[in-house]
Order: C-alpha cells, then structure tokens, then sequence
C-alpha cells in the first residue's frame, strides 16, 4: 500500500521528467482524482455505511452525495443493533401490494429509490411502511462510495498494483492527450485492460446479478 | 464537483488560462456545462422526483414545473391514477370535459405543460398550514437537469460522473474553430464523455431494482394488458 497522491506523482514524474515546468503537482492531483472518481465507480473499490435517523410518517429520506451504488440496507429497532434486512421493491410493486400505500405505518420492511443514487437534492430513498412513531429507530445503507473533491483523496493509501495498473495510465493519458492523442488512447487502453485486473481483486466472484 | 472546480481543470487540461483562448469565455464554458448537464440527464433519465399540487373544484388542468420532461406516475389522495389522453376520453364520453368527482386518470398536454385530471376534481384539496393534509395530486416525475449559473453550482447528476461534464468542454474546446482546433484530441476527449454516459446510463436503468411480481407474456407492449386488479376496489366498510 502506497500513498495515492504521492505516489501516482513521483511515477509520473518519472515517465516524464523533463515536464516538471508543465504539470505542477496540483495539477497532477487534479488528474488523479478525475481517476479516482472512474475508478471507484468501474472497480467497486471502497464500501461506506450511512445511518439515518427514521422520523414518524416519513416514508422519502435524502441519500448522501457520494454514493455510487446502494447494495443494502438494514434495519434497527433499537438504533443499535441492526438485524432486519429491508427488501429492495420497486414503487410498481408496492402499488401492487397496496393501493393506498402512503397511508400505512408499522415496521419498515422494504426501500426503494428515487433518481439515480449521488445526485444532490434529487437522490431519495423509500422506506415503506413508515413509522407511526418513533424512539430510536434506524436504519443503516450500506453502499459503493465515491470520493467526491480533490480534498478527499489527501493521505489515502491504495494498493501499489491498483496504482500501477490503472491510477497512473489514466493519469497519463489526460495529461498527454493534447499533445499527443494517439499516445493517450494507448495509456487509456492499458487503463481498461489494468481494470480487468483490479476488478477481479476487488468484485466478489459471485456477486449477485 | 462544483462549476468553479470544472473550469478550473479545464483550463489546467487545455493549458494555461482564458488569454491564450481569448474566444472561449466564461459564458462560453457556462454554456458547454449546460449543455453537457442537459445531455446527460435527458439521455440516461437519472433525474426523478416528486412534485405535489394543491388542486381547486372545478379546475382540470394544473401547470406542471418547467424542469418536468415527463410524468409517469401519479397519486390522487393516496390512490394511483390511471394514465389516459385527451383523446381517448374524447372518445369515451362526449362530455367528458364536464364529468366532475374523484379523479381516477389523469393525461398529459405536454406542449403546454400542463397535467390535466379525470373526472375534473370535485374538492380543494384540504390544507393542514403549508403541508397538504388530503386530496392533493402527488406526481412523480422524469426531470431535466436544472440549469448551472454560478461557480457554486453543482450539475444534477451524480459526483461520479461530473468529470462526464469536463470531457464535453473539453471536446468542444478542440472541435471550436480557432487556434486551439484539434480533431484528433476532440475525438479522444469525446470518447471519455461517451464512455460516461454509456456508465450513467446503465446505472440509472437498472436503479429500481427487479420487481417482486413476475410478468407474463401478455404484458409485453404492444399487446393488451389483462388487468391484474379491478380499477377500483370499494373499501367495504365504506
């Protein structure tokens, strides 16, 4: 394990050195992390859990900014222990089980969402059937996690293989595509080839379809 | 990733700043991030959201917000209206312009913008302060990204593809005429954008997950669709 910024920087200086005047190390940063945006959302990289707070005959909750992918959501009564795993239905589907749906209360047993997860304002989740009354339940959303500002990737280490397989060819590509595009598609074209592999490293091999 | 961050990798990606390109602006860039937001957002449909109306007796057709690209599901008091148009009710019933109650459907007049309902409400719907207490009409809707003006702003898509909105400035920089043109780097650029979208796209159709009921064939579309319920079921203790 490597520090990201550092590393992917030093590398790249190294396959380019007589370009230090060009690209400043902030600029370097920015590259990597227009990388790093990529690369956790294709190779499902980083896990994150996000609880909320239920409040009474609230059924719409917000999603935060940086989630990718929702892969689960659990249940807890007591705000501790969370033991009830909530089924993923499709707003159709709850139509189907209950006309008037938004009227009911008792113990959340499914989530549904509301715009793709990730984008502010928009991204809602669904918690059905809502609470008639509240002391300390939550519930906690297990999801695929994006780093969204430049400031967010100071001080992470990656794997040294993650780096070398995909950070530094996309890295490299964006910087030399004005110059020279045809050696950026090749950089790119590595880059895909290194997410092949890391992939396999970090997607679990019987992943649910 | 907000407008101000955008711009400013831009212009480190292109090189320098705005004086050697005196003709791409800051109006200019707005305007590619809009344009690329906007593209984004029609094409992988990753927009939903919900939008509630205070009716009025006696009124039909209820004005729908401008970011609205379509209305695929609608709620009356807590009960799913069915979708029609104007057409088949013209069909159905010579007055049905007149027919007033509970509404069961409503239809769209798109090019007006407009959401109309059927029967026409018979009741206002009941206010409890600002909230709605009953008989509102609840639409959840298929929206357009909302429009970016200042640095602060944030494009409505996910912060996983923001760089998505970068590649289309960065694209259109090299395919704008002038001093910077450069065709083969546009092409490269442009296909970074594409591969974004093609991304989104698949994690917006796949968002709602795999539905509980199974299909039968009849449902396919363009066939008709047997009912699964009755349009209406009477509560019985009514």
């Amino acid at each position: 394990m490597s520090d990201l910024v550092n590393t992917v920087t030093s590398l790249v200086r190294a396959m380019a050195p007589d370009y230090d005047y060009r690209w400043s190390d902030a600029m370097i940063k920015q590259m990597v992390h227009l990388a790093d945006l990529e690369i956790r959302e294709q190779a499902d990289m980083e896990w994150a859990e996000y609880e909320i707070e239920l409040d009474p005959d609230t059924y719409w909750y917000n999603l935060p900014t940086d989630v990718i992918e929702v892969r689960s959501v659990m249940y807890s009564r007591d705000g501790l222990d969370f033991e009830d795993m909530l089924r993923p239905v499709t707003i159709d589907d709850i139509d189907r089980c209950h006309w008037k749906w938004r009227d009911d209360t008792g113990t959340p047993e499914y989530y549904s969402l509301l715009s793709t997860p990730g984008i502010v304002s928009f991204s809602k989740i669904l918690i059905w059937p809502a609470l008639g009354s509240v002391s300390s339940e939550k519930i906690n959303i297990h999801y695929l996690k994006c780093r969204e500002d430049v400031s967010d990737i100071a001080s992470i280490d990656v794997p040294d293989r993650v780096i070398q397989n995909v950070y530094l060819p996309y890295v490299l590509g964006v910087l030399r595509a004005n110059e020279d595009p045809a050696e950026a598609e090749m950089y790119m074209s590595e880059y895909r080839r290194g997410l092949l592999k890391v992939r396999g490293q970090y997607q679990h091999r019987f992943r649910e379809v | 990733m907000n407008v101000a961050d955008i711009k400013s990798r831009f212009w480190t990606l292109l090189g320098g700043s705005p004086v050697p390109h005196p003709n791409i602006t800051d109006d200019v860039l707005l305007a590619w991030a809009n344009m690329a937001t906007r593209e984004l957002a029609e094409e992988t449909n990753c927009i939903n959201f919900r939008y509630s109306i205070a009716l009025t007796a006696g009124t039909q057709e209820y004005s729908l917000p401008s970011t609205c690209k379509t209305v695929y599901r609608a709620y009356y008091d807590g009960e799913k209206l069915l979708p029609t148009s104007k057409w088949d009710l013209m069909h159905g019933d010579d007055s049905w312009d007149s027919r007033t109650g509970a509404p069961s459907r409503y239809y769209l007049d798109g090019l007006n913008g407009k959401v109309g309902l059927w029967p026409t409400p018979a009741a206002d719907t009941v206010l409890d302060g600002p909230s709605f207490e009953s008989l509102d009409l609840e639409l959840y809707l298929n929206g357009n990204a909302s429009t970016l003006a200042d640095d602060d702003d944030i494009p409505s898509i996910p912060a996983w593809a923001h760089p998505g909105v970068l590649y289309y400035m960065m694209r259109q920089a090299y395919v704008m005429i002038g001093p910077q043109r450069n065709v083969r780097a546009a092409a490269f650029w442009g296909e970074l954008y594409r591969r974004t979208k093609l991304r989104l796209k698949g994690r917006s159709t796949k968002r709602e997950v795999m539905p509980l009921t199974i299909h039968s064939r009849g449902e396919r579309p363009g066939r008709l669709m047997p009912p699964r319920y009755p349009e209406h079921i009477p509560d019985p203790e009514a």
